[in-house]
């Protein structure tokens, strides 16, 4: 039995366990989906569902997205009880999830996290480019990550672990949820160095006026469908400042200083709260590499306040507190 | 399908010259431009090349008829400041796919029946549509189950069949008939046998395309309206409008005053069902409280409310939406019986 089918026998059965024990009332994890080499979230609300689960490396999205709406009260009675929901966790996933308790966007007491150990997940987008131009019918995940794509009328494409999966999930220094309830499978040993922000050295070398011009390069590609925003658990506002209307904050059309706010306005409300799912850089149907600029604010929350979110859930958040060892570099003299 | 008006040939080493011939008698010429893997429609430059290989362009083409963010007028201190925008230079739009074509033609249901859209029909008026016979669909393409073909003529003025060493030109509109004449120093007369060999081009691409169950679908889904046929979708959708962004025929907008003291600009832009403010009223009341009644919203509109409107399905097959959508909702699945 290969270990993906194993996993996905393993989470089966403890998420019947979950139903039969009458211990909660929802668990979000993944099924098949209808394109090849995907899956879909899915919705179980009973253990005669549990056999649609799958997990595998083609489970891409952070469920954690979904737990807001499901937790708010807004529009719902007064005697309402909130849900008692399971999430299945990936180790990025999962560190959303405490995020959204340390935030009371969830209730802890309702939350059971299910991790499953994450070796990766498979960025479509490399495997289309490897196919050139050909379609996708199908493929497989080996143990030591190898894909195998299966093409029509054609042979078979194999492809490394490191040729395919995304971006944020080389060198991810939290393979497994670092905050979890049940743990499907076997931990992964092979925990990765520190995160050594390598990656964005580039453009941290650059002079103010460079580092502006690749930050306008990559926002003049949007068309503000908004996906990034929604497909991050981070983003739960009722209204955002995007959309307000009275007072209005930015305008309505694609002009540059309307995109770039909308940017500037969410990538700094990430500043100590992302965990670099990746999420918004899936979503993004214009491959705006969105994590350059993140990816800078999370380094410079741990050098400023030695923070990584949604590693644990008594940490306070570092722009939620003080102390008096804070960096305090950036008050000048009148 | 019209009747065959005129259909003329192209070699292939010659297109470049009649593109720049096209570009010499006044027109824009808007064609494929790549862009890495990804290939837009986008004017092309001094040395166009011309492969239709790409399956389609990753947006639909509608920018170019409802541009996503418009200025429809000016005003100052209440008063107008300037006409409404001038009209656009005569364009042409070569290798667009016959679904996106088909969607131009939907849109005109919309934007050209009383009222008349004085914006989209200045620009329509002006645009020469060449499309390219589809060989090679893709597996989330499913044109011919909605209405379309891969050789279908609707909202095209020429269509273009790849037929190896020369491109076959079809015109399927007096626009188009106009336009070939005025090239007919640079194209020769199609063959029977070039005629027989587009037939054969656009039938063995419609033979392998799957066919969706969808007779009768808008009343099926009329009744469906509180079926918990919604469910599933909803609870997964993310709201964002990747899909209506994507898709060829969504044409719903908004229109905003934007003003800076006494200055102001009237914009019209894309707007999205399935965003919450789509339907916010000014009380602070929404119609469509949560994601469930705007994921309805948006296929009832194209399966069944387009249906009573227009007698047409909104949805022209393409697959934006589902190639696109960040957690894999299928509108095959969502819609099938």
């Amino acid at each position: 039995m290969s270990e993906n089918v194993k996993m996905s026998d393993d989470l089966k059965a403890v998420a019947k366990k979950l139903f039969e024990e009458k211990k909660i009332d929802l668990l979000i994890g993944y099924e098949k989906g209808t394109l090849p080499l995907r899956t879909t979230p899915c919705f179980v609300t009973s253990a005669g569902d549990c056999d649609r689960l799958v997990w595998d490396g083609f489970c891409s999205n952070n469920l954690a997205v979904y737990l807001p709406r499901l937790f708010s009260r807004e529009g719902r009675p007064k005697d309402w009880r909130p849900p008692r929901v399971a999430v299945v966790a990936k180790g990025c996933d999962g560190r959303s999830l405490v995020g959204l308790v340390k935030e009371k966007q969830a209730p802890r007491d309702n939350l059971i996290i299910v991790g499953v150990p994450c070796r990766g997940v498979v960025d479509l987008k490399k495997v289309q480019a490897a196919l050139d131009g050909k379609e996708p019918a199908g493929g497989e995940i080996a143990e030591d990550g190898t894909l195998t794509v299966h093409v029509d009328g054609g042979k078979d494409i194999r492809l490394g672990r490191d040729e395919v999966i995304f971006d944020s999930c080389k060198g991810c220094p939290h393979p497994d949820a670092p905050v979890c309830d049940i743990r499907v499978g076997q931990e992964l040993a092979e925990k990765q160095a520190e995160a050594d922000f390598g990656d964005i050295a580039d453009f941290e070398a650059k002079s103010s006026q460079e580092r502006w011009d690749a930050f306008v390069a990559e926002i003049s590609k949007c068309i503000r469908c908004y996906a990034c925003r929604q497909a991050c658990p981070n983003c739960y506002c009722t209204t955002c400042f995007a959309e307000q209307t009275q007072p209005r904050w930015i305008g309505v059309g694609k002009d540059l200083t309307e995109v770039m706010i909308y940017h500037l306005g969410r990538i700094f409300h990430q500043a100590g709260r992302c965990v670099d799912c990746g999420a918004c850089v899936r979503a993004c149907p214009m491959d705006i590499d969105l994590r350059l600029f993140t990816r800078k604010i999370l380094k410079d929350v741990k050098e400023l306040f030695g923070y990584e979110a949604g590693v644990s859930l008594e940490e306070p958040p570092p722009l939620c507190t003080f102390k008096m060892e804070d960096d305090q570099s950036f008050i000048t003299e009148p | 399908m019209p009747e065959i008006m005129i259909a003329k040939t192209v070699d292939k080493k010659k297109f470049a010259d009649l593109a720049k011939a096209i570009v010499s008698r006044g027109y824009r010429l808007y064609g494929p431009v790549r862009n890495g893997g990804e290939v837009t429609l986008g004017e092309v430059g001094e040395e166009p090349e011309f492969d239709f290989d790409y399956r389609n362009f990753k947006m639909s083409p509608k920018e170019f008829f409802l541009p996503q963010s418009e200025v429809l007028c000016r005003f100052c201190r209440g008063e107008l400041a300037e006409d409404a925008a001038p009209a656009p230079q005569k364009r042409v739009l070569l290798g667009l796919r016959p679904c996106d074509a088909r969607a131009i033609w939907l849109l005109d249901k919309v934007f050209l029946e009383e009222p008349e859209d004085f914006y989209y029909k200045q620009k329509r008026e002006n645009t020469v549509v060449i499309s390219v016979a589809c060989a090679n669909p893709a597996t989330t393409c499913f044109c011919t189950s909605v209405g379309g073909g891969p050789a279908a003529a609707e909202g095209s003025d020429i269509l273009l069949f790849d037929l190896g060493e020369a491109f076959l030109l079809e015109a399927v509109s007096e626009r188009g008939e106009e336009f070939l004449n005025q090239f007919s120093k640079m194209t020769k007369d199609a063959t029977k046998k070039q005629v027989a060999q587009k037939k054969k081009i656009a039938e063995e691409a419609a033979s392998r395309m799957e066919k969706l169950p969808l007779d009768g679908v808008a009343e099926r889904l009329a009744k469906a309206f509180d079926s918990d046929l919604w469910e599933a979708p909803s609870q997964k959708c993310l709201g964002c409008g990747i899909c209506t962004y994507f898709c060829p025929t969504c044409y719903c907008f908004d229109v905003t005053d934007e003003t800076l003291r006494e200055n102001g600009r009237r914009v019209r832009t894309w707007d999205s069902c399935m965003y919450s403010p789509f339907t916010l009223h000014a009380s602070g009341h929404n119609p469509r409280p949560s994601q469930k009644e705007r994921v309805r919203q948006r296929f009832m509109h194209k399966f069944s409310y387009a249906v009573d409107n227009s007698g047409q399905l909104f949805c022209v097959g393409c697959g934006r939406c589902i190639v696109n959508c960040p957690v894999n909702i299928d509108l095959r699945e969502v819609i099938a019986p």
